[in-house]
């Protein structure tokens, strides 16, 4: 199965709003796809309450997989999203 | 007379009668599982989400915020899954979604300060879905027809947000649990009802404490809450 392997770029970690926009974007993904921490098990990336369960800090390893069409694009996109600190941008 | 002790946490003073927040409904015991279980509890998580959405719409901030929140929680596949897994193991639909709304909560209780407080938004969609699912009234504040003061065990930030400041002189609530800094409860009912004449909100002791440590309520305060409150009313002021 594909996966990618990133460190949480935001530095309040994934949590707030960037795990709400990252939440936002793996609900848009072609494939369904999951996120651990080092570890542990995966749990669905679409959802919020389980991203933030998770409670992967800044600096935290973790794991993304998908399979399917379409799959590898997105975990590209969506580790791309991670490794950003995603709370540095402006308020949209 | 009953007297009830608490600890203010905006000031003022208030008289009124009291109006009593509907209890969640509970699942039966042995509720039977459902063949249509997954339908019904994808039906009620959809319908609560929406009601939730549709009362972000006509609410202005910081309410619509967390409405909209509450109903992005109300979306999450996590507990609508687990519910339709645990129905699938014979659970029955309503006797699902509490367990796994429950499970999630636990969880969040387990992290502490900012993930307690989503437990009571959690708490409070798994209540609605239960509800619905059962075909039973939704808990929560009864259509207000006059000047009350309300009481609830607690008050789910969705609700607080929302309620109709002209009829509500203010709401007393017995959070049994130690409030937080950026209690979200507290920190709504500071900002509605603050300004209002004679705007209250009241975290009463529970009864058993005050009994199993020997305090008196201004003791109690001091020790465990004060700093809190006195946090939460600089807020409120400089707001």
């Amino acid at each position: 199965m594909p996966t990618r392997t990133v460190a949480i770029g935001s530095t309040v970690g994934l949590h707030a709003r960037p795990a709400a926009i990252f939440v936002k974007a793996a609900g848009e993904a072609p494939v369904p796809v999951t996120i651990a921490k080092a570890g542990g098990s995966p749990v669905p990336a679409n959802s919020m309450i389980a991203i933030m369960a998770l409670g992967a800090k800044h600096g935290d390893e973790v794991t993304l997989a998908a399979e399917g069409d379409g799959a590898e694009g997105a975990l590209d996109e969506l580790a791309t999203l991670l490794a950003t600190d995603l709370d540095a941008e402006p308020a949209s | 007379m009953t007297v009830v002790h608490g600890i203010g946490v905006s000031a003022g003073i208030a008289f009124g009668p009291v109006v009593r927040v509907g209890a969640a409904v509970r699942p039966p015991d042995d509720e039977a599982p459902a063949a249509d279980a997954e339908e019904r509890i994808r039906t009620a998580f959809d319908a609560v989400a929406d009601d939730l959405d549709a009362r972000a719409a006509r609410a202005g901030d910081p309410a619509a915020a967390i409405l909209s929140a509450t109903a992005m929680l109300a979306r999450d596949p996590s507990p609508i899954d687990g519910a339709i897994a645990r129905a699938a193991s014979g659970a029955g639909p309503a006797t699902a979604i509490d367990g796994a709304t429950r499970e999630f909560m636990d969880q969040f209780a387990a992290l502490g300060g900012y993930f307690a407080e989503r437990a009571a938004d959690l708490r409070d969609v798994g209540d609605r879905a239960i509800a619905l699912v059962l075909g039973a009234p939704l808990p929560g504040v009864p259509p207000l027809t006059q000047e009350c003061i309300l009481v609830a065990h607690d008050l789910a930030p969705a609700e607080t947000a929302t309620l109709d400041r002209a009829q509500v002189l203010g709401p007393a609530l017995d959070l049994g649990r130690q409030i937080g800094v950026a209690d979200a409860a507290l920190l709504v009912a500071q900002r509605r009802f603050v300004g209002a004449l004679g705007s209250v909100a009241f975290k009463a002791v529970p009864e058993r404490l005050r009994r199993n440590h020997g305090q008196s309520p201004g003791r109690f305060a001091g020790n465990r809450v004060g700093s809190a409150c006195a946090r939460t009313d600089r807020g409120a002021a400089a707001g």
